[in-house]
């Protein structure tokens, strides 16, 4: 554990130290978190919906954009083979950029919901949970965020470490989104609107993310990384 | 005691392309080790075998008694790295990239502060601890790469090209620093280098590789003397009558230079004698016969150019 708190501690005290990347958060942070609060509607209902949906894509394009750019910025700045040459297992190095890039996530899309509730109190005068007022908004507000971040997260490392490209990298990590879809568009899954069929849908990805990050954590091996940072 | 590297046949390929070939080396505990060659010939290659970052295609290696790939965790742990790009956080600052690699380290905070200001005090760097390392000089940063590698005491250290693309004042500055690290025994020191003045001043060893072959060996002082025809340069009274002088078979004579001194290249290291007898018997007035060494740079061009 304290291998991936000191990973944790690094990757945090790069992304605190780095000011574009705090700008790019802090200005989709703030455009969605104050637009359900500008968007015109009149009830609680309709902007707790919107609340969840701006939330949603927030942890989707913060996540999609930092994870990547984690892996990136070490091959970029050469710092990959120096790290990679320390006595740091691979599992602790894969872990703290997964965990750190769905962190950031995350913490974006808790930090818009907590604008969001600001904003429309300050628009209706009045206190408003909007999507934390029942049990079904909770685990979609709450849970959602984790699950697609870490999802996110996990591909964008995983491309990130083949891909040295930022631009390629975001792309592939946001399409791979589609890959989450397919069972809902497939009707392979149903997934109703009720706290425990929202429940059931964040734990559901929740285990795609435990496996995936298995799947990570088998596939990152130091050898590989070195033969791609030759080519 | 085991030696601090060993390698048996190490080999390790790229598809067809053959990086480092059937190489064998014995590193000594303690030693300071040049480890010399043009580029591409298979320095890095054999770094990163050394550090268990690749698996050897044939042969064995074992780093301070260890095998770097199923014990590469631990042999790590014993290693300080300076790698041909320094590899810094430029967004953290001097004193955090110190930190991190004592957090890696799994030092005690107390224990970690000060080693992070012995590390800053000792490569100069103390007083810019706080400053980001994006600022830094290219000088800057490499002195922070050795004091970060050796912020953890390691028992090896390895240093590919620690004085590459710095200007002279930096080099000096650095080659003060590794010769003080060299000064201090103890330590393993393997360093990759094109710098053969560096080699011969730091290194107890070097070694030469070429196209992923080693193809010499030895004290920097052994490989000097080392290979080639043996040269003698001689001083006469009368170097006109040495050059009439009845010499050995083969021998081929130079000279003589405005000061009587003449080079005299020699088939064989044993006709020495027989030239000196010719010398005197030709009356020439020897007044001097010194051996001619070859630099480490002319035993590295012959070798590295297969002359």
């Amino acid at each position: 554990m304290s291998d991936l708190a000191t990973m944790l501690w690094k990757e945090a005290a790069e992304f605190v130290a780095g000011a574009r990347a705090l700008r790019f958060s802090a200005v989709i942070v703030v455009f969605l978190g104050v637009m359900p609060a500008l968007t015109g509607v009149r009830s609680s209902t309709a902007a707790a919906l919107q609340s969840v949906g701006y939330v949603l894509i927030t942890s989707v394009f913060v996540t999609a954009q930092s994870a990547p750019e984690l892996i990136l910025r070490e091959r970029s700045g050469h710092s990959l083979e120096t790290l990679l040459a320390t006595r740091l297992p691979d599992r602790a190095i894969f872990a703290g950029k997964v965990l750190s890039g769905a962190a950031v996530g995350y913490l974006m899309a808790m930090a818009t919901l907590a604008i969001q509730l600001v904003a429309w109190a300050l628009r209706t005068h009045g206190w408003n949970w909007l999507g934390l007022s029942d049990a079904a908004g909770r685990w979609f507000v709450l849970g959602g965020p984790a699950v697609l971040a870490t999802y996110l997260a996990t591909v964008g490392t995983i491309v990130a470490m083949r891909v040295g490209d930022q631009r390629s990298a975001y792309l592939v990590t946001i399409v791979s989104l589609a890959v989450l879809a397919l069972p809902l568009l497939l009707h392979v899954v149903t997934v109703t609107t009720s706290a425990s069929g929202l429940r059931s849908l964040v734990l559901g990805l929740a285990v795609v993310d435990a496996v995936l990050l298995a799947v990570g954590v088998r596939l990152f091996r130091r050898e590989r990384l070195i033969l791609y940072l030759q080519e | 005691m085991t030696p601090a590297i060993v390698c048996r046949g190490l080999t390790r390929r790229f598809g067809a392309q053959t990086a480092v070939a059937d190489l064998d080396l014995e590193v000594a505990r303690g030693a300071v080790f040049g480890f010399l060659g043009p580029n591409g010939a298979g320095k890095t290659t054999t770094v990163r075998m050394m550090l268990g970052l690749l698996r050897p295609s044939a042969g064995r290696i074992a780093v301070l008694g260890l095998d770097p790939v199923a014990q590469g965790e631990e042999l790590r742990s014993q290693t300080g790295v300076l790698l041909d790009q320094v590899g810094l956080y430029d967004r953290l600052t001097a004193a955090q990239n110190l930190d991190l690699f004592g957090r890696i380290a799994r030092m005690a905070p107390t224990a970690r502060r000060a080693k992070v200001e012995a590390a800053l005090r000792r490569v100069d760097l103390w007083d810019r601890r706080h400053d980001h390392v994006s600022g830094f000089s290219k000088g800057m940063r490499q002195k922070l790469g050795i004091a970060r590698a050796l912020l953890a005491d390691p028992q090896l250290l390895i240093l590919d090209e620690p004085t590459s693309g710095l200007d002279p004042v930096n080099i000096k500055m650095l080659r003060d620093l590794l010769t003080s690290l060299a000064a201090e025994g103890g330590r393993t020191i393997f360093m990759c280098t094109h710098q053969l003045d560096e080699a011969q001043r730091l290194c107890s060893q070097v070694g030469i590789i070429r196209a992923g072959r080693l193809v010499a060996v030895g004290a920097p002082d052994d490989l000097e003397g080392s290979g080639g025809a043996p040269v003698v340069r001689v001083q006469c009274r009368r170097p006109a009558a040495g050059q009439a002088a009845n010499l050995p078979a083969g021998a081929q004579l130079d000279g003589p230079d405005g000061e009587g001194w003449m080079r005299v290249t020699l088939a064989q290291a044993a006709d020495v004698e027989e030239l000196i007898k010719a010398l005197v018997a030709a009356d020439a007035g020897v007044l001097a016969v010194v051996p001619e060494r070859r630099s480490l740079e002319d035993v590295y061009l012959s070798v590295v150019e297969g002359a």
